[in-house]
């Protein structure tokens, strides 16, 4: 119901747009006023009507529009402006063209915030989210993971990597006296927190005797990377490919979505298996850029080739959003407008269209993330995610994974759960709070969810 | 509308013929074959090696050796087996694929049951309380992945309260009509812990689509009508509403399927269940070429199918789709 006062609120403004620019301002100013009849509490009616008026009403009217939106760069403008051709009590009715013409900017511009509410859509969506609680906690849990991943070094005692035979699956809490070169490859050796971190195994050790709490700690960075580098890759094609689509149109448009359909239509997860199953036996190779990609691989630890695996299938999502995105927004004025001061394409989608659709875009990719998390746990839970010494793997040490960590430690579950209690909160915790962020950004930013709650 | 359906069949070979392809291009651009040693270990002597590859057509040229692998496949021949002297890939997934069939339906069939009810629930009592509570859960079952899950319920269910075995499937072939399990409490005992584990990210995403589609459905016009008019609320609800809000059911039926492939692969590891989606991934590590590119051909067959078939289903359910025979 609400809806439908707004449409019509709304295109009796666009009406007014229409007759302003036709030069029929009796026109413009009943079509203003009719708006006003449907929703009184928006600004841009007021405005539009502030550009009609003689100053000293149009003065009135701009600030009606203050008053509803104290925050409104544009309002302010046409307050200042009004304002300033009104010096003092005295109001002179100044008659020359620029008067008619830059009220008339103003409006275009105000027109322009409803057709692409970019300034205020930011700023509704963070008034939104912050009613999200469990939104806003997924934030800061986000972030904490964020900075456990930055400063593992800091707050683990051991490297990942550090093993030893003498200590195979022991439990959390247990303590044990650390031999000197163990003693030397602990963080806090030396430090005050080395009675509590270099003498105690916190969450126990794996079947080699490493540090499980390290392990885990170390692991959010595979899995934080995975999801922004595959997310960056996905944008960064996805967005490019589909605007390039739907900016271009036609055959050229056709051509690319076709490609795009076929491969939307690709189980993601076969490609994948089959790229990383490709890979998996590739060190052979150490000539040419082959090579150099392999030994890039092998230094990261897998983690290049689980990159471009996820990425090359993932963006065709993008793709297509990105696409239908540009086609509904080409048609606004702004596009128009842009190209009639002599805009060239890349200014327009660079400078008008991409600010003006990005935002969803991002949201849309936020939802995705948790998937790109899971994709490569499982993949490294069946050995085809990051390398492993393991399964005739080719690593000489294990990249922390919490998919590994599961694959090695559920065998053990009847005699030893702790070995994969710590990596699977994590790997919990991360979905969870990446899905709350999602779900809470989408309920946001969703203009059909918008409206309704106003 | 049969036009239609004609159309979406014949786009979809295109679609299997280059997952086949790339399949075989993946494993067949590997630098190394089944006959070497990978890993440093001890490799065949140079002669016998080439005698093996000669055995199964491996020192052709690549396309030849693919366009003679689907001509066997269109005579129902998916190849041998190059570790295994004794049995064919044929056999392998005979004996695999209904497991995983069996696996799949089973878990979908528990996400309806589960995931349709919640979502009506959640959606007649929409902001209060139990809707609240119901959306929680559902967000905590979809993050929580199968690799997590999984173990959970092994852990309490099966080691501790020891109310369901934790591994193996309960059933082997031969099966009924080759795919259907046998109705034995064993079987469903045995089937419990895998089916669950997938089902709850299934249901969730479930109950999700349903009650949003059902709050955008009882918020229409014609349902304010109908309840004008006094008809019931259990009449509103049943003919009017629930008919509308389950159409959009169907089509995720599709991607969940697609979607059911990871989970299968992981539950399968985990409860050392023979299915297809764990030969598919051993056969990686064995360089097993045809029994992989074979498992991933029939993998996409099954989801792309499955895609199809939700498609129709839908545009059968919505009058308001009609494919005209020049967009159709």
């Amino acid at each position: 119901m609400s809806n439908d006062i707004n449409e019509r609120y709304e295109s009796a403004l666009r009406y007014a747009a229409a007759a302003l620019k036709a030069g029929l301002p009796t026109e413009a100013r009943r079509m203003a006023l009719r708006a006003l009849e449907w929703r009184a509490d928006r600004y841009e009616a007021w405005l539009v009507l502030a550009a009609l008026a003689e100053p000293r009403a149009g003065l009135a009217y701009a600030r009606k529009a203050q008053e509803i939106e104290p925050d409104n760069e544009r309002v302010s403008q046409a307050v200042a402006w009004f304002e300033e051709r009104l010096p003092g009590e005295v109001p002179e009715a100044p008659v020359d063209s620029g008067w008619i013409a830059a009220p008339a900017q103003l409006v275009k511009d105000g027109l322009e915030t409803l057709s692409a509410p970019r300034g205020a859509l930011w700023k509704d969506a963070w008034r939104g989210f912050k009613r999200h609680r469990a939104a806003v906690a997924s934030l800061v849990i986000l972030l904490l993971f964020f900075f456990m991943a930055i400063f593992a070094p800091l707050i683990t005692p051991y490297d990942p990597d550090v093993a030893s035979f003498e200590h195979i699956r022991e439990e959390p809490m247990t303590r044990f006296e650390p031999d000197q070169e163990r003693l030397e490859a602990c963080h806090w050796y030396g430090t005050p927190l080395e009675e509590r971190g270099c003498t105690i195994f916190l969450a126990g050790t794996d079947r080699v005797g490493r540090d499980l709490y390290s392990r885990t700690v170390y692991a959010s960075r595979t899995s934080l990377s995975v999801a922004l580098v595959a997310s960056a890759v996905s944008v960064l094609i996805g967005i490019s490919y589909g605007t390039i689509a739907g900016y271009e149109g036609g055959r050229i448009d056709e051509a690319m979505m076709r490609f795009v359909d076929f491969l939307y239509s690709l189980p993601v997860f076969l490609i994948v298996l089959g790229i990383q199953s490709f890979f998996r036996l590739w060190y052979v190779e150490k000539e040419g850029v082959l090579g150099v990609l392999e030994v890039l691989n092998r230094q990261t630890g897998g983690l290049l080739f689980l990159f471009i695996a996820i990425g090359a299938v993932n963006w065709v999502g993008m793709a297509r959003l990105s696409r239908a995105m540009v086609h509904s927004q080409k048609a606004n004025d702004y596009i128009e407008a842009a190209k009639s001061i002599g805009a060239n394409e890349v200014q327009i989608i660079v400078h008008h269209l991409l600010p003006n659709i990005i935002g969803p875009l991002l949201v849309m990719e936020t939802i995705s993330i948790p998937g790109y998390i899971f994709l490569e746990a499982t993949l490294s839970f069946i050995g085809l995610g990051v390398l492993t010494s393991q399964r005739g793997g080719s690593a000489a040490k294990d990249l922390p994974s919490w998919g590994t960590m599961i694959r090695e430690g559920y065998p053990g579950l009847r005699t030893s759960p702790y070995l994969i209690l710590l990596p699977s909160i994590a790997l919990t915790i991360l979905t969870l709070a990446f899905n709350f962020l999602g779900d809470g950004l989408r309920d946001v930013i969703d203009p059909r969810t918008r409206k309704k709650k106003r | 509308m049969s036009r239609y359906i004609f159309r979406r069949v014949l786009l979809s070979i295109p679609v299997l013929i280059a997952i086949l392809f790339f399949a075989f291009l993946m494993v067949r651009l590997q630098p190394t074959g089944p006959f070497e040693s990978s890993a440093g270990g001890h490799s065949l002597p140079e002669n016998v090696r080439l005698m093996m590859e000669t055995r199964y057509g491996l020192h052709r040229p690549f396309q030849e050796q693919f366009l003679i692998y689907v001509g066997n496949i269109l005579k129902g021949d998916f190849g041998p087996l190059l570790r295994t002297r004794h049995q064919s890939v044929n056999e392998v997934i005979a004996a695999a694929l209904p497991v995983s069939l069996q696996l799949g339906v089973m878990s979908i069939l528990t996400g309806l049951i589960i995931g349709v009810p919640a979502g009506i629930v959640a959606a007649l009592r929409h902001t209060r309380p139990l809707d609240y509570i119901a959306t929680f859960i559902a967000v905590i079952g979809i993050s929580i992945p199968n690799l997590v899950l999984a173990p959970v319920l092994i852990y309490f269910l099966g080691l501790k309260l020891g109310w369901f075995p934790i591994a193996f499937w309960g059933a082997d072939p031969p099966f009924a009509l080759g795919f259907l399990p046998p109705l034995e409490t064993s079987f469903f005992r045995h089937a419990a812990l895998p089916v669950v584990t997938l089902g709850i990210s299934i249901s969730a995403t479930i109950a999700r689509l349903v009650r949003s589609s059902l709050l955008e459905v009882l918020s229409e016009d014609y349902i304010r009508t109908a309840r004008a008019k006094g008809v019931r609320e259990r009449v509103v609800l049943t003919t009017h509403a629930l008919k509308n809000a389950l159409i959009p059911t169907v089509t995720i039926l599709g991607p969940l399927f697609v979607a059911l492939l990871p989970g299968m692969v992981v539950v399968e590891n985990i409860f050392g269940i023979n299915g297809l989606a764990r030969v598919m991934v051993n056969s990686v590590f064995d360089t097993e070429y045809f029994l992989l590119s074979s498992s991933i051909l029939i993998f996409a067959v099954i989801l792309v199918t499955g895609n199809l078939l939700a498609d129709i289903l839908y545009v059968f359910l919505d009058p308001r789709i009609t494919y005209k025979a020049s967009n159709g």
